[in-house]
């Protein structure tokens, strides 16, 4: 049997435009990367050049070799690291298990309770940042990584409504079957549902390991010792007021700060693709 | 589901335990803490480290707490720190948070109590930045900063058009706005390729309209020009004067330098070339208005052409005042340790600190000992294409000091209020949707709205 002559002539046409648009909308999303990575190995001279161009001419590697020397970026890397791991392990641990208690348990006020969690996704962060501040500081945690730590371990309103999702699609049957063989709601969460929730707990852990990664305002308001400085705040030194900003060196050190995340996508990719896909039923 | 806890609870007091290697390190009861926060630079940020580990050598028992963000998120860092009651012992005014909005807001104390107490003379101050930070008697601030406003040629581009390079004095009345402008006429040649174009002028408006300073007017007061008048000493303003002829005069003239001379790039080409620093390193502009900022700028782009700097021309008004920017450190009104912390300030921005701040902040100190400039100077001579003779620099860099007026937004209390709407509302006349008096009566309106 074979099939309309015309749609099988459109076909090809039409599969090209897609490509196409494709194409064409994955360089528009690229550019700016394109446009770092290239810039990272420019002249300043070249980068003030107008009109601009992509191409180094002369190609130099003084955005880096200058770029990582200028501030002891090494010691900022280990720092964020250190705070985007903890945190992103607090958030990912207590997420799933308040995500766990609204899609399993039963008790009341669950929903408005979550509500309530909800709601503190739609508080901007401008609204909470001076209560917040003056919270730590009766705590003594300025110049500290707890206030960029520890609220991280009580639960993040969004991977909670993400875990949540997550477990309220595993089949009820294999948690009733597990409960006739006597498991209780702790063994409930952490043999049956989190062995299952590989996606969701990937997704999360990177979606909160980038936010953490990339946190400018939160580190900017709590740390004020240079040695506890993390990656971000230490890129913001090299933004300049007066128009002087060293562009190779930002965007040299921009490119290496970028790759972490990058990577860490990169390695989990099929396991976020999936959790975003099952937690957005 | 003990074993589960048990795993639960190791996690949870292993990254715990990481994270409380980084709480505060208890210092002994005897040492006195100092909190100097600055906005800073790479070189801003090495000036501040060296100055306080220096004044720390020097005074056992005293310690300097370096808090330096990004210049770009300094006031966020300010304000988070004000409100939480925590103002740094050492800060300083940065964008639109000026010397008025401080002393409004209480936040800084009288510095001249400190001066004699401590029988050290305020003299090294010059006289113009005593005037400004000073209010009822009351000397608010120690500048460490001052940007004047210069002209900046592209001699290489003189050179290619065959143009006579622009005079070097102050007192030279034939360095007029028009001069400017038929020069600006032989030194634009544009192509269809923009690699080969180039333009005559770049021209800004001011924070809030100074260009008019050059007709004799000034959009905040009726005096014929800049003064301290009432507005730019933190007083009540009842009444603007953004629609005044000359200054309508002023902004037309600006915005007709590139809509109907073309001796200025459009906008768009504007932002193309400034977007990553100043479109006068761009090579392709002859004449440019430039901040004090401009020779870090040129250290960092390295221009491959001749240039330098020239004074202000005078405008139709006759007067050549244009707006300097500069910045002050405060002593905090609520500092546990008042005295401690301004003998530090002094120590930063005199002697040896005063040093540094050319050495390594690349900056010269606003200071009446004229070897701090000499030195200063001795170090622009090596940036990249600057011709000038030391000599002739010198005595066009202190014109400007001298003859310049701080930039409104730097002595305004709450000026975004006025710079805000002034940018966001003129720019329909810089791409000819607008005249210029249409532009500055909507920015008119929107500050009687503000004062009322």
């Amino acid at each position: 049997m074979r099939g309309n002559p015309a749609i099988s002539a459109r076909k090809p046409i039409a599969r090209w435009v897609m490509i196409l648009v494709t194409v064409v909308g994955a360089l528009i999303m690229v550019f700016p990367a394109i446009w770092m990575l290239s810039a990272s190995l420019q002249s300043n001279n070249q980068i003030s050049q107008y009109p601009p161009s992509l191409m180094p001419h002369p190609f130099t590697l003084e955005g880096y070799l200058k770029g990582l020397t200028v501030l002891p970026f090494v010691r900022y890397f280990f720092n964020t690291a250190c705070i985007a791991v903890l945190s992103s392990i607090g958030g990912v641990l207590s997420s799933s298990l308040a995500g766990f208690a609204f899609a399993r348990l039963r008790f009341r006020g669950k929903n408005i309770l979550f509500v309530c969690v909800l709601s503190g996704l739609m508080i901007p962060y401008a609204v909470v940042m001076i209560p917040q501040y003056l919270l730590f500081k009766h705590l003594g945690w300025i110049d500290t990584y707890y206030p960029l730590i520890v609220p991280a371990w009580f639960g993040l309103p969004f991977l909670i409504f993400l875990f949540r999702q997550f477990f309220a699609g595993i089949p009820n049957e294999l948690f009733e079957a597990a409960r006739i063989d006597g498991c209780g709601f702790p063994g409930l969460y952490w043999r049956i549902a989190m062995p299952l929730a590989k996606p969701a707990v990937a997704t999360a852990f990177i979606f909160h390991f980038q936010a953490a990664w990339n946190d400018f305002l939160g580190p900017l308001i709590y740390i004020n010792s240079n040695s506890k400085y993390t990656l971000s705040l230490g890129l913001s030194a090299f933004t300049s007021s007066c128009d002087c900003t060293p562009w190779n060196q930002l965007m040299g050190v921009s490119t290496i700060v970028a790759l972490v995340p990058i990577l860490v996508f990169f390695f989990a990719q099929k396991y976020v693709l999936r959790g975003i896909v099952l937690t957005s039923k | 589901m003990k074993k589960w806890m048990t795993r639960a609870s190791h996690g949870m007091a292993a990254s715990l335990s990481i994270a409380l290697l980084s709480a505060p390190m208890v210092h002994a009861s005897s040492t006195i803490t100092i909190t100097w926060l600055l906005p800073t630079d790479t070189e801003v940020d090495a000036y501040a480290h060296t100055v306080a580990t220096q004044y720390e050598k020097e005074n056992p028992g005293i310690k300097i707490d370096v808090i330096t963000p990004g210049s770009t998120a300094y006031n966020e860092k300010l304000l988070t720190m004000v409100a939480a009651g925590q103002t740094p012992d050492i800060f300083t005014d940065w964008a639109n948070t000026g010397v008025y909005t401080i002393i409004s807001h209480h936040l800084a104390q009288d510095l001249n109590p400190f001066f004699k107490a401590d029988k050290i003379s305020s003299s090294f101050i010059p006289a113009t930045y005593k005037k400004e930070y000073t209010e009822d008697n009351h000397l608010y601030g120690l500048p460490w900063l001052s940007n004047p406003t210069f002209i900046a040629y592209n001699e290489t581009l003189f050179n290619k058009y065959h143009v006579p390079l622009p005079t070097t004095s102050w007192t030279d009345k034939s360095w007029t706005l028009n001069k400017l402008l038929a020069d600006a006429k032989k030194l634009t040649h544009l192509t269809s390729n923009p690699k080969t174009s180039d333009w005559g002028v770049d021209l800004t408006p001011g924070s809030i309209g100074s260009l008019g300073w050059l007709w004799g007017v000034d959009p905040l007061n009726n005096k014929g020009g800049p003064t301290y008048t009432a507005a730019y000493r933190g007083g009540a303003l009842t009444q603007t004067y953004a629609t005044q002829p000359k200054e309508v005069e002023a902004m037309q003239w600006l915005a007709d330098l590139s809509l109907k001379d073309h001796v200025m790039p459009d906008q768009g080409t504007l932002t193309a070339m400034s977007t990553t620093g100043n479109a006068f390193f761009s090579g392709h502009i002859a004449i440019s208005e430039v901040a004090g900022w401009v020779w870090r700028q040129a250290a960092q782009f390295q221009p491959k052409f001749k240039w330098g700097i020239v004074p202000i021309p005078y405008g139709p008004g006759g007067a050549d005042t244009a707006q300097r920017e500069d910045n002050a450190f405060y002593l905090s009104s609520t500092s546990k340790h008042a005295d401690a912390a301004f003998r530090f300030m002094v120590f930063a921005t005199t002697g040896w600190g005063a040093q540094q701040l050319v050495k390594v902040g690349k900056i010269d100190p606003p200071n009446t000992n004229p070897k701090y400039l000499e030195e200063w100077v001795a170090g622009v001579d090596k940036i990249a294409g600057f011709s000038m003779k030391n000599s002739v620099f010198e005595q066009v860099f202190e014109g400007g000091v001298n003859r310049d007026f701080p930039d409104p937004t730097n002595l305004l209390n709450d000026s975004s209020d006025f710079g805000d709407p002034f940018t966001q509302l003129m720019s329909p006349v810089w791409i000819g949707r607008e005249s210029a008096k249409q532009g500055l009566q909507a920015v008119q309106s929107a500050w009687q709205q503000v004062l009322q």
